[in-house]
């Protein structure tokens, strides 16, 4: 069986209208992601990688050019891609068993339960069954949203800025956790960041935008074994060559700073 | 120049409500308080008398007091408020509401009563009612608080009823008519003109029963008012009997001069067949009027409209002041004594 | 903590028991007028009077069972458009303008045509009633679902929820605060127009008891009705309160968050 979780995009534009003129938010994207692939896309403010985003998920409609889901054109929100936002919307008035259980067609069947659990697992928050989400820490919430995300096994999970919110320590801690489930689902996964680092530990690729209009400026590499040292030579080189792209060169690729 | 204009406007505003203000002037007037029912704003009998003859008005012209006649639209109920927050310093309302008020506290005191007034039990000219026993269930608009309350509570006891077996509709005055020609309400105590309109007729009245069911129209007076202006009251007094003493002399004269009011001369005819003028006018609270005055009090009671019963014979009715005006203006022997069922006593 | 919270409904209760001083001293030495103001112990009196002779249960049960009537028909009346108009964008376009318009009118301002519609009777305050109760329940639920947030709605989108899931998973969960706050609003707009619908027609009720007592001069027996009036309202609002803390509490406090 062929492994299901190809993105396509092709030619991809996105307008807005505005009252006078258009405004074009996306210009030209082309990328190809293959099944199990963790592609990183980086990109200051306003390049349209957020947008680029909800159209792949599916809550964005209207453009041009084709995104394609193992050949087929994206039409709508599927149960085929998950989502994990920055904040991590889990509702307040369910417990996280029930928050995870949102994606599925009958939470309340056995097999289900079995499913919750598993994913509950996954992402380290067993014994929080019951737990209401205002008792969480934020990388637990985040967790349980990613634990959401997956539940009913999508071919592609995309996440909008999941760590941005979190503090340095509990980040680098989920940077592991999420190399882990990644591994471990292999799953393809398309997370959008800020955070260099992070994009260099986490992808096989880095997907890095201009703004206004966004284009696609490179797509970098990362062909370093897992798991990632921060500290290694080449790490700092590749950061080298991202910071690069946003004219911000590091004379002395050696000096790490936290 | 615009904002003199505006603060002349405020003042001029501000002064205008102070103005209306009861009991703000600091200028010397006698508020006297009357029920207002639909008729014109002005009254009958010695009240007339002393009305038309100015008679008030002359007797305090030389003290500068100005005097006011105010017609409460709320009827007996309305002049004990009135009484109870210092806008009036007399009234003359009816058994019910006196005996209320007293009970409830209210600082009056009776100087003189009025006895004989009717009433007429009505329908819509169209009813199907034709007794006191149908009126079971209706719906019957009384002035809740006035002299009629009581009535209606006796005459449906007379019948084995109670005022719970009746829909009791709070109505007075010219909103009772109305409810009446528009068939809203049943039944209710009014007067003749209704029926000489067309729009209702009588199936009870008070005329030509038992004394008992007639009305008592108290003179009250504040106590406060009598205390500071006691001279004042007994002059008051004096000229009420004059008024009184002027109604009593010719009965026909009398009832045409009470069309006065807007009520009709055959009505009036009526309403006081078989009864003297000399009993209609007599100001004494006698034996008849105190004895009168406990029974409404008791079906009062019995009827929950009362709470707190009080002793009519102390502390309630002053007779000195009518006894000293009958005495200077020779009329002591003018009106008898009744008995209780409204006979003159022979001395 | 605990003790702080009990100083604080402590701190609330100085000022009223200054009034009750005031008030017992002012009357009992008749500074002021009994007949204008009775004292505590004559309203205690009579409060019992009216209690043992059982006339205070018949009239607070017939003015209750108006209350209740109204505050059904309003409440249901106003939780059915709030919805509509919630969830339904037409819905919201032909009817927001005529119900912004419609809010507008006092209540009180109804009465001559409810009268000439509807008699004096039971209708007429139930029906008055109601019209002022359904104001604040369509207002909160139309908000509690305007309120719902976006990003919840993102989340179910994404799951392929039909419309009855992300009403019972998401809308209802969300708007349920809001819809609460309606309800108290509601029941205490009712309590409200029910003594002035007795106040303005006839019938048993408290407010009945109160215009009568007023005509008959029971200043004793008016000021009983305001007093219980008040403790009625306020134990009635407690109530709602404790049921929506009971019901509500964990989704409240997360809300605040």
């Amino acid at each position: 069986m062929e492994r299901l979780g190809t993105l396509e995009v092709k030619n991809l534009n996105k307008k807005y209208r505005s009252q006078n003129d258009d405004l074009l938010v996306l210009d030209d994207i082309n990328l190809t992601v293959q099944p199990g692939e963790f592609i990183s896309i980086i990109g200051s403010s306003g390049c349209g990688k957020t947008t680029f985003l909800r159209l792949v998920v599916g809550l964005e409609k209207g453009y041009e050019g084709e995104i394609l889901l193992d050949g087929q054109r994206l039409n709508g929100p599927s149960l085929k891609r998950g989502v994990v936002f920055q904040d991590h919307r889990l509702l307040p008035w369910l417990s996280i068993e029930k928050n995870v259980g949102m994606g599925l067609k009958n939470p309340k069947s056995g097999e289900s339960r079995k499913t919750i659990q598993e994913h509950l697992e996954l992402v380290g928050l067993k014994g929080f069954e019951k737990h209401y989400p205002h008792q969480l820490s934020g990388g637990m919430s985040q967790r349980a949203a990613i634990a959401r995300a997956l539940v009913n096994r999508p071919e592609i999970l995309l996440l909008d800025e999941p760590l941005g919110a979190l503090d340095a320590l509990t980040r680098m801690y989920m940077h592991q956790e999420l190399e882990r489930i990644w591994m471990k689902e292999d799953i393809t996964m398309i997370m959008i960041t800020h955070d260099v680092d992070e994009a260099i530990v986490l992808s096989d690729k880095i997907v890095v935008m201009s703004s206004r209009p966004g284009t696609i400026k490179k797509i970098i590499p990362v062909p370093l074994a897992r798991p990632r040292d921060r500290a290694g030579y080449d790490f700092a080189n590749i950061k080298e060559e991202v910071l690069a792209e946003f004219q911000l060169h590091t004379d002395h690729p050696f000096t790490y700073s936290i | 120049m615009k904002k003199i204009i505006n603060i002349l406007l405020v003042m001029a505003v501000g002064m205008a409500l102070f103005g209306i203000t009861p009991g703000f002037a600091a200028e010397k007037v006698i508020r006297i308080g009357y029920p207002g029912g639909s008729g014109r704003p002005v009254s009958a009998g010695g009240w007339g008398y002393v009305q038309a003859k100015n008679l008030f008005e002359e007797e305090f012209k030389k003290d500068g007091y100005r005097i006011e006649y105010n017609y409460i639209k709320s009827q007996g109920p309305g002049c004990n408020e009135a009484l109870a927050n210092n806008s009036l310093d007399f009234s003359f309302h009816g058994d019910l509401p006196v005996l209320a008020g007293r009970s409830g506290g209210l600082k009056i005191k009776a100087l003189t009563a009025s006895r004989g007034g009717n009433a007429h039990l009505l329908v819509p000219t169209n009813s199907s009612i034709k007794t006191i026993k149908d009126l079971k269930g209706k719906r019957v608009g009384v002035g809740v608080g006035t002299w009629t309350h009581t009535l209606l509570a006796r005459v449906l006891n007379d019948n084995g009823m109670t005022l719970k077996d009746i829909k009791v509709i709070n109505i007075t005055g010219s909103d009772f008519e109305t409810a009446i020609a528009t068939n809203d309400i049943d039944a209710g105590f009014g007067s003749r003109a209704l029926v000489r309109r067309g729009v209702a007729k009588i199936i009870w009245t008070t005329v030509g029963k038992p004394v008992k069911y007639q009305s008592i129209f108290s003179l009250v007076v504040r106590e406060a008012f009598l205390k500071q202006h006691p001279d004042i009251v007994k002059r008051f007094v004096k000229m009420y009997v004059k008024g009184l003493y002027l109604a009593s002399l010719n009965k026909n004269e009398t009832l045409k001069f009470n069309t006065r009011t807007g009520s009709a001369l055959q009505d009036n005819i009526d309403d006081n067949a078989g009864q003297s003028i000399k009993y209609i006018t007599a100001p004494r609270i006698d034996g008849q009027v105190t004895q009168l005055y406990k029974e409404v009090q008791l079906v009062a009671k019995n009827n929950g409209l009362i709470r707190k019963p009080f002793d009519v014979d102390k502390d309630f009715i002053d007779s000195s002041f009518l006894e000293a005006a009958l005495k200077e203006l020779n009329l002591e022997n003018h009106w008898p004594n009744y008995d209780y069922n409204g006979n003159p006593i022979k001395k | 903590m605990k003790f702080q919270i009990i100083k604080n409904k402590l701190l609330g209760l100085i000022i009223p028991l200054i009034l009750y001083v005031a008030w017992d001293f002012l009357t009992s030495r008749e500074i002021i007028p009994p007949e204008l103001l009775p004292a505590p112990k004559v309203i205690f009196d009579t409060w019992w009077d009216l209690q043992s002779s059982g006339e205070l249960a018949l009239n607070m049960k017939m003015s209750l069972l108006r209350v209740g009537f109204g505050f059904l028909l309003g409440a249901i009346s106003g939780f059915l458009l709030g919805t509509a108009m919630g969830l339904w964008k037409p819905v919201e376009l032909y009817l927001n303008p005529l119900f912004n318009f419609f809010r507008q009118i006092p209540v009180v301002a109804w009465i001559p045509f409810l009268i000439l519609w509807l008699g004096i009777d039971e209708w007429f305050k139930i029906v008055f009633i109601s019209f002022g109760a359904f104001i604040p329940m369509a207002l909160k639920t139309l908000e509690g679902i305007k309120g719902v947030p976006a990003s919840y709605l993102e989340v179910v989108r994404v799951f392929e929820y039909g419309w009855f899931r992300v009403l019972r998973t998401v809308i209802v969960p969300s708007a349920l605060p809001s819809i609460s706050t309606g309800l108290r609003l509601c029941l205490s707009e009712a309590w409200m127009l029910v003594i002035g619908a007795e106040l303005v027609a006839a019938g048993e009720g408290i407010g009945n008891v109160m215009v009568i007592a007023r005509r008959l001069f029971q200043t004793d027996v008016v000021l009983v009705g305001v007093i219980v009036i008040a403790i009625t309202g306020f134990a009635m609002d407690k109530v709602l309160g404790l049921l929506e803390t009971r019901f509500l509490g964990l989704h409240r406090s997360q809300n605040a968050q």
